[in-house]
């Protein structure tokens, strides 16, 4: 278990690398609350790892996502010797959600079928790492990236599942004279809602926030896409949201190396920056401004409700807190 | 004096001070029992009792958050499945509803294997400056969790410091069993171009020499520790912008009747994993060969053990083009060169697929 994302009605989409497969959970947690538990738990590794019958050092917390009905918070949680839990955090209460009790729906990760396969040829067999997941309009749309060929996938899977899975190649040009593409993996998506359209907005491991009209995502196509903000290398994208904060939307993006980010959606709409051009001398982000939210080391984040968020943190004493805190703090 | 002291008194006296002492902690070894189903600890039975009214299980020292599981009736009591199996070397506490605490411990088994690294590749001492990857091979299945990258140390001697020269992914690419993992270096700084590469330049430098060192750090999934520190070194040479060419491969043919191998020289080392997944023998007459492929020298060579034995005739070598270098150059792409942005109305250049006949 890789990657969580809530779809509609309760149902929890899992993405899971080992079996290469997308699992769609009906979880039955649909009691409607408004607004999430606030929360300021420390030591969360070792309560979890309590939880687990192990310690914290041989637990990773995946990934967390907070059911937008019941404002439950979903962790998956993996093991040092191979073992994965989901668990809910019901308030304060861990509770194990038991695969067995509830009914799923699984879509295989397939390889994309060569186009030379009736040829023969040998398809080398690729592990598919799922980079990240987000259900949206119908559709199960998941990054993934490969342990062998240098390359990255992204699909859009129509949702209830059925044999259709779109892939599309995305290809960026790079900040130097749109002469070169790259294979580059997508780390971290969302969707963003600009005027009447949905784009794609992925960040990248070597040059992030992109943006692609999504209707344009076609199968088996390339596609160019719009590179808005290069925020410098030897950072990574970990998770991303969308806050809403004093009437405006805001999009939100938490790094390996760098604090929480902070961009007005405005920005994104309105902005025609299109980085074609090396960046002159050693200046290290160009493109769309951004905010630096005090927040460093948030390995994971999520919304909670419309007023807050919870994100789980590294502090510099080597806790690891799990908070909640309001959008007008971010 | 000789003082005789019955085997009953010393038993009462035995039974009297156990007595004082597990009075004096809270908790009694109890008749908790740890089940084991392929050599995990899977369940804890515990005599008498029922599921609705059963005790809870902790890790002895945090008594507030209890392993999460579920009570089944069994003949004869009760057992507790925890959602993921309980980890050997650790002590836990049943405590029942009356608030009795039984301590119980899942022994640590004796009997598990340091992990050693049993390759890592290339293989070779001299490696390009645009190397994309390399793969370490490990004797057993390792950790599930945690970045290996942390326990990898790459020097850059002729400089004479440490240099980060791989990209550290969120998740760790591991193969299927745990045993393979994938590091790539930085493409983002061997790209020509992008900002990183401008910025930082490229993970190796022509002309410099480097040296690897895996540490003990690094942990099998049962948790043992790699059993000793792995160094690699190598030249870095300049880079390698020039496709594979099958077309460049020497084929050594075997006799027909043999079982013998059909040995391809490849010219330079290719990626040591999609060299053989990419490659497969067609017969003219009869498809899909089945046999065993190795690599050979430094990823230089590969052969292909049919098998049955070979049967005189033409064949093919099919080459899947998605085959790399060192470097990511495929057969049909480099790695850092334009895709056309605009179809081209004629077709793909095929990959060339060597043939070669059996006499």
């Amino acid at each position: 278990m890789d990657q969580l994302a809530f779809g509609p009605d309760g149902i929890l989409f899992i993405g899971d690398t080992k079996k290469a497969q997308i699992l769609a959970l009906e979880t039955g947690d649909v009691e409607s609350r408004d607004k999430g538990s606030e929360l300021n738990l420390s030591g969360f590794d070792d309560q979890l790892a309590a939880a687990l019958g192990t310690s914290a050092d041989n637990i990773e917390i995946r990934d967390l996502a907070v059911n937008p009905i019941s404002k439950n918070i979903y962790l998956a949680v993996a093991t040092l010797d191979g073992n994965y839990a989901l668990l809910r955090l019901r308030g304060e209460k861990l509770e194990p959600v038991l695969m067995e009790n509830v009914s799923y729906a699984a879509t295989a990760l397939e390889n994309p079928v060569a186009a030379d396969a009736e040829d023969g040829r040998g398809r080398p067999l690729r592990q598919w790492s799922v980079s990240d997941l987000m259900y949206h309009d119908g559709r199960v749309l998941v990054s993934g990236l490969s342990n062998k060929e240098f390359g990255s996938t992204f699909r859009s899977i129509p949702f209830p599942f059925s044999k259709e899975q779109e892939y599309a190649s995305l290809e960026i040009y790079h900040a130097a004279h749109g002469q070169y593409e790259t294979h580059a993996p997508i780390k971290a998506f969302t969707v963003a809602r600009i005027g009447e359209m949905d784009y794609l907005l992925a960040s990248y491991t070597c040059t992030p926030l992109v943006l692609f009209p999504l209707h344009e995502l076609k199968d088996g196509e390339h596609r160019k896409g719009r590179t808005v903000a290069e925020l410098g290398s030897g950072n990574s994208p970990l998770d991303m949201a969308w806050i809403d904060k004093e009437g405006k939307r805001y999009f939100i993006m938490s790094n390996t190396n760098r604090p929480l980010m902070r961009i007005p959606l405005d920005a994104i709409a309105t902005s025609t920056t299109d980085l074609t051009e090396p960046v002159e001398g050693f200046a290290e982000t160009r493109g769309l401004d951004y905010v630096s939210v005090p927040m460093v080391h948030v390995l994971q984040l999520d919304n909670l409700d419309s007023e807050k968020v919870v994100y789980l943190q590294r502090t510099s004493d080597g806790d690891l807190v799990l908070r909640t805190r309001p959008t007008q703090w971010m | 004096m000789q003082l005789f002291i019955s085997r009953k008194t010393k038993a009462y006296l035995v039974f009297f001070y156990m007595g004082i002492l597990c009075a004096c902690n809270s908790t009694t070894e109890g008749p908790a029992k740890v089940h084991y189903e392929n050599g995990s600890a899977v369940a804890v039975d515990w005599p008498g009792g029922d599921p609705v009214s059963a005790p809870e299980v902790f890790r002895s020292g945090n008594l507030e958050q209890p392993v999460l599981g579920h009570w089944v009736k069994t003949n004869g009591g009760i057992r507790f499945r925890p959602i993921v199996p309980l980890t050997p070397g650790l002590d836990f506490v049943l405590r029942t509803v009356d608030g009795d605490n039984h301590a119980f411990s899942v022994p640590d088994t004796a009997d598990r294997q340091h992990p050693e690294v049993l390759g890592v590749y290339p293989s070779g001492d001299s490696l390009p400056e645009n190397l994309l990857k390399m793969y370490l091979r490990f004797s057993v299945p390792m950790q599930h969790i945690g970045n290996p990258i942390e326990h990898l140390r790459v020097r850059d001697e002729s400089a004479g410091q440490e240099v980060p020269v791989f990209l550290k992914l969120e998740r760790a690419l591991w193969n299927e069993d745990q045993t393979r993992l994938t590091l790539w270096l930085d493409p983002g700084r061997i790209k020509t171009g992008l900002i990183p590469n401008e910025t930082s330049g490229m993970p190796l430098q022509a002309g410099h020499r480097y040296t690897m060192v895996i540490d003990t750090g690094l942990r099998s999934s049962t948790g043992q520790n790699l059993k000793s520190v792995f160094v690699k070194k190598w030249f870095t040479k300049e880079s390698d912008r020039i496709k594979p060419n099958p077309a460049n491969w020497k084929i050594q043919t075997p006799p027909s009747g043999s079982l013998d191998p059909l040995v391809i020289d490849l010219g330079e080392p290719l990626d040591v994993v999609l060299s053989v997944e990419s490659l497969q023998i067609h017969s003219l007459e009869n498809g899909p060969l089945q046999g065993k492929w190795r690599i050979h020298k430094g990823e230089e060579q590969v052969s292909f053990e049919p098998a049955t034995p070979w049967k005189k005739g033409g064949y093919n070598i099919y080459v899947n083009p998605v085959l790399e270098d060192l470097a990511g150059n495929t057969p049909l792409r480099l790695f850092d060169a334009p895709i056309p942005s605009v179809k081209s109305t004629a077709p793909d250049k095929p990959v060339h697929n060597p043939a070669f006949t059996i006499r």
